[in-house]
């Protein structure tokens, strides 16, 4: 029987003691998904203009018919993780089958391998070391020929990969403890050197542990181990450039009481076992009886372990124990499993076009089978599997696990292109609940932010000196690490609790196997100005606390927060501070002062329906995102921010002369309000806005808002990257109510604008040097203007440029391409660009109620190709025309993002033929008139 | 509660004839000069304490050096609040933005740490700003009497409060 796939198994970041790398499905993995593939025709998530429909996994039988067709020998090509420096020595192969015997080649000569155990990422020496413009492959070979040779990874020099300079190494797991044997860094270069240093303050370091040949994060056993009060730090080195010296860490003295390990993962026959509750630099060691099977020094807190002999028949008890400084832990204990027990693994959504399969947390030591339609197209391990042929639209795909003669009685089936699980729909993690801070509750902190603001409401009865530290939290069950998302509440009235009003996210946040908490800002709340600061001073503090309890051990939540995969979302007032606390997460960073030791390195940052511009500090004169993910969500209905405010962050957000760290995104609900986001607050502190029968139920929006927060956050922190392809509209979700309209805009980081018509007043000009833009026909107006406008004459509402453009008659705007950029146009799947009819308060051009049309035609060499109408992909809706009672007319022309795959213009063409694209026109001539504002001619993925 | 201290109230009949008021005293840069439409506020009254701080107060003074503090002037404004919580509301005096403020019963109250500050943004006229609107005054200057008759309270008085927990 086939059931539908609840949700998706935890995201673990696991750390092994040799070999590590960065790792699939958690924080910093990379995969072939991100912005989604080249799906043909896609479609907006406006009502009626859907992207593709996904309908998620499905956990079948495991086809037996499929395993025995299955074709010995057969093995995937691995996979070579980038980059490869030169001067490397050493090279990361995943993807293999566990037992293979890697060979790594270069210049046709072999230059490295050997046993491959690793298969999520093992670092083989090579010699002699990478050399600058050759190219590496690897094969697999196990007991038959050799694989298929794997993606040949070019070999770049450090100064391209890193050009800002190396990368400061860093120590993810802290603290780090007296007798401490081992640790980890990460932020290295792969291929390069580790060397760690320690040595009392003020006196001489000694090297106490070294690599060579390194992964991008690597364990390393420490000898002599870590002295109390000794300083460590961590540099890297790559040819004989040195990387920056790591922030210093002073060896803290071991904690009194250790944990007991907790197992998880023991199938019969397994090779590896995974642990968690480690405390940072113990010996482990782990015992079948008697026997010791495996050990050895624990760099994290979970960590996998290779066990000999293998792990003996189900119903066997496994002991672990671990020990720092002469204190030992209780054993833990863990049933060895039957393999009828073998989990099945699930897959990240393949789209079409995909070569590789992503994994979620495959079974240390297993493999995986991968076929498609029937057919074996991938046999390997890990994370990620090569597959030798690209993946058709619809067709199904099948994951089988197999561990040694067991294959899991289970498997994981999607449809290629509809193969996300809906997340607006409960995840598959059990949720548990907690409330920290209460004030007058034991253990309740307080912290003190007078620097940031001291004139509370009077109706506020704590001090600014001693503020609580209080949230509502809910968590999944599971041994972690999981993401961590802090949701913040706005402005509203002090005597009334608002961090209620999002337990509806925190829920089903948590069921996606988030730990969410609702932060109480109440005592910021009132008829206040100037707290922005504090607001995020607060947020940060609660960080703080987070990360003390999962560097603690003994408490309930050691080891179970994934200190890399920090986000936050904020409502109204909350919404700005979103952006602020990033920046102030360094600006305000000081590890020297206790209350301002931060550097969370947050990574996603979600806002509804905020507010902007009211944070007063010197140093930021204005925030601007650049480091985070970003999306900002908001109703035309709302009555209290009721200009939009967040669409300037948005247009802020990532500069478009300047590489993006992340994407953004941007959500713009009709009929949505400011209030029903939280449950409290309602419709009752706020202006109706007119027309009020068009305002949306609580229901519907909470509905949007928990799908596109939870699919942000899976993108953002947890590795799921394909969720992006909802944000850009070629996916969609049945969670979503289907009446209620919605614009959306996208912004991937990978993207080349031809005009974003910052640069120049003149429309001809470019963004792009060599790019011309030419009217056609009679178009008045035809004109860059600011988009700014908080009513007449175009209602923008943004802080960015554009173009406007009018037509009465068939007109057209010519973007002329020049052929260095067309040489570039292949590397990127689609041609995007936002655009909106304008609203017209007395309609002349546009009419209310009709969505606007135009069509997009490229031209190669001097042949235009067939004409791609806009409305087969999105809807351009009128602007929804809504009245203030006091601020009256607010209506807002809002732009829609429109993403065009090369493949709808060049049908049968190959895609390299894109080399010779020389002109993309805009052409209104499938309607009689119109108003439209252009804006980001881009190349994107 | 304002026995005690100087208030300046606005009469009714003064309120009505701002718009005349703000032409006779042409308003500072930015200023609308206009009776706001849509949303306005109405400043009743205010007045200035000499405020005895519940705690002593940890901030960079004026050039940015960390001090101590233990006394500010706080000025009270009896004015209303638009509906909605989160569209800010900045109050001005003269050009001077208030960096932060909150709320009492009947209006918004903000404290000078710096004697001299209150001493330059008297005679400024007391304006206010709605989100991203326009400018309005309230039709009002701040009128700051000589500071040693400036009357004294002590803010655990005017702010009762106690620490959240232990």
């Amino acid at each position: 029987m086939a059931i539908p796939r609840v949700g998706r198994t935890a995201c673990y970041a696991i750390l092994a003691l040799a070999g590590l790398t960065p790792l699939a499905g958690c924080g910093g993995c990379g995969g072939n998904h991100g912005g989604g593939g080249d799906q043909g025709k896609g479609g907006g998530a406006t009502d009626g203009k859907a992207g593709v429909q996904q309908t998620g996994g499905t956990i079948v039988p495991t086809p037996r018919d499929l395993v025995g067709h299955a074709q010995p020998g057969f093995l995937s090509p691995p996979v070579i993780v980038p980059p490869l420096l030169g001067c490397g020595t050493a090279v990361t192969v995943q993807g293999f089958v566990p037992g293979a015997t890697i060979d790594i080649v270069s210049g046709g000569a072999h230059i490295g391998g050997g046993l491959g155990t690793q298969p999520w990422g093992q670092t083989f020496p090579i010699s002699p070391a990478l050399v600058v413009g050759a190219s590496v492959t690897a094969t697999q070979t196990l007991g038959g020929p050799p694989s298929n040779p794997s993606d040949a990874v070019p070999i770049q020099n450090w100064h391209d990969v890193y050009p800002e300079g190396l990368p400061r190494p860093h120590f993810p797991a802290l603290p780090l403890y007296q007798c401490g044997v081992a640790t980890v860094v990460d932020s290295l270069p792969p291929g390069g050197t580790l060397r760690v240093s320690a040595g009392p303050s003020g006196g001489p370091a000694g090297v106490v542990g070294q690599v060579v040949g390194v992964a991008a994060a690597q364990s390393v056993g420490i000898g002599p181990a870590f002295v109390l009060n000794h300083e460590v730090t961590a540099q890297a080195q790559i040819c004989s450039d040195l990387s920056p010296v790591s922030t210093l860490h002073v060896v803290q003295q071991p904690p009194p009481v250790l944990p007991a390990p907790e197992f998880r993962g023991l199938i019969e026959g397994g090779t590896w076992v995974v642990l968690g509750q480690l405390v940072n630099g113990t010996s482990v060691t782990i015992k079948n009886g008697a026997a010791t099977i495996g050990g050895g020094g624990a760099p994290a807190t979970l960590v996998r372990f290779p066990v000999s002999p293998a792990l003996p028949a189900a119903g066997t008890n496994i002991q672990a124990t671990q020990e720092l400084c002469g204190v030992q832990s209780g054993p833990g204990s863990g049933t060895v499993q039957p393999c009828s027990n073998l989990p099945p693994v699930h897959m990240h959504a393949p789209l079409p076009g995909d070569t590789r399969v992503r994994l979620i947390d495959p079974l240390p030591g297993a493999s995986t089978l991968i076929f498609a339609s029937a057919q074996e197209v991938g046999n390997g391990g890990g994370p990620v599997v090569q597959l030798i042929r690209a993946l058709k639209a619809g067709e199904t795909v099948v994951a089988i696990q197999v561990l040694g003669s067991c294959i899991a009685g289970s498997a994981d089936q999607v449809t290629v292109g509809q193969g996300l699980d809906d997340p607006g729909q409960g995840g598959g993690c059990a949720v548990q609940e907690l409330e920290y801070g209460k004030p007058g509750t034991p253990g309740a902190r307080t912290t003190d932010i007078t620097a940031y603001f001291n004139s509370p409401d009077a109706s506020v009865s704590t001090p600014m000196s001693a503020v609580p530290l209080h949230a509502i939290v809910r968590y999944p069950r599971g041994l972690g690490p999981f993401p961590l998302v802090l949701v913040v509440h706005g402005n509203h009235s002090p005597t009334e609790a608002s961090e209620p009003g999002y337990v509806y996210l925190l829920d089903h946040l948590a069921s996606h196997c988030m730990i969410a908490a609702s932060v109480d800002e109440n005592f910021l709340n009132g008829n206040v100005g100037g707290e922005m600061g504090a607001r995020a001073i607060v947020l940060l503090r609660h960080l703080q606390l987070w990360r003390e309890w999962t560097q603690t051990p003994g408490n309930q939540f050691f080891g179970r927060v994934d200190l890399g995969a920090i986000g936050i979302a904020g409502h109204s007032r909350g919404g700005e501070m979103v952006t602020v606390a990033p920046i102030y997460d360094s600006v305000r960073n000081n590890p020297a002062d206790p209350a301002h030791d931060f550097d969370f390195g947050i990574r996603g940052a979600y806002a509804i329906a905020p507010v902007d511009g009211q944070l007063s500090d010197p140093l930021v004169p204005k925030e601007i995102v650049r480091t985070t993910d970003y999306y900002v969500m908001h109703g035309t209905h709302d009555g209290d921010v009721s200009d939009f405010q967040g669409y300037k962050n948005f247009d802020r957000a990532f500069p478009v002369g300047l590489p993006a760290a992340g994407f953004k995104g941007l959500l713009w609900v009709y009929g949505a309000n400011h209030g029903q986001w939280n449950t409290v607050w309602g419709t009752g502190s706020e202006w109706a806005v007119d027309p009020a029968a068009d305002r949306i139920s609580g229901d519907d929006q909470r509905a949007i808002g928990k799908t596109y927060m939870t699919a942000f956050f899976l993108s953002s922190l947890a590795g799921y990257s394909e969720y992006n392809s909802f944000f850009s509209g070629e996916a969609s979700f049945g969670a979503l109510p289907r009446a209620v309209r919605r614009v959306f805009q996208y912004q991937d980081p990978r993207r080349i604008f031809l005009d974003d018509y910052e640069e120049s007043a003149d429309p001809a000009a470019g963004s792009y040097p060599g790019v011309t833009n030419a009217p056609v026909g009679p178009l008045s107006p035809y004109s860059r203007i600011a988009f700014s406008d908080r009513g007449p004459s175009f209602w923008t509402w943004e802080e960015t440029e554009g173009l406007e453009a009018g037509w009465q008659q068939g007109a057209e705007v010519d973007v002329k391409v020049p052929p260095d950029l067309a040489a570039k146009a292949a590397g990127f799947p689609f041609l995007a660009l936002r655009v909106a009819q304008n609203y017209e308060p007395s309609p002349s051009r546009n009419t209310p109620g009709v969505d606007k049309d135009f069509s997009v035609q490229i031209r190669l060499f001097d042949v235009d190709l067939p004409e791609v109408a806009v409305s087969s992909l999105v809807a351009l809706p009128y602007p929804e025309v809504t009245n203030h009672p006091k601020r009256g007319n607010q209506t807002k022309t809002v732009l829609q993002t429109l993403r065009i795959p090369w493949s709808r213009f060049l049908g049968d063409r190959p895609l390299a033929e894109l080399g010779h694209l020389s002109m993309i026109r805009l052409k209104f001539n499938r309607q009689q008139s119109g108003l439209v504002a252009i804006d980001e001619i881009q190349f994107t993925r | 509660m304002r026995r005690s201290s100087r208030w300046f109230p606005i009469l009714a009949a003064a309120a009505s004839l701002l718009p005349a008021a703000c032409r006779a005293n042409p308003s500072p840069a930015g200023s609308s000069g206009a009776a706001p439409r849509g949303e306005t506020l109405e400043l009743k009254g205010y007045e200035v304490i000499h405020l005895q701080l519940a705690e002593p107060l940890h901030r960079l003074d004026a050039a940015g050096r960390p001090a101590t503090v233990s006394e500010a002037y706080l000025v009270r404004l009896e004015v209303g609040k638009p509906k909605g919580w989160d569209e800010l509301v900045r109050f001005y005096v003269g050009d001077y933005q208030v960096p932060e403020y909150g709320g009492w019963e009947r209006g918004i109250y903000f404290k000078i740490y710096d004697p001299g500050l209150l001493t330059r943004l008297a005679g400024g006229e007391l304006r206010y700003r709605i989100g991203g609107g326009e400018l309005h005054g309230f039709g009002k200057r701040l009128e700051v009497p000589p500071l040693e008759r400036i009357p004294r309270r002590r803010e655990a008085d005017l702010f009762p409060r106690r620490p959240a927990s232990r």
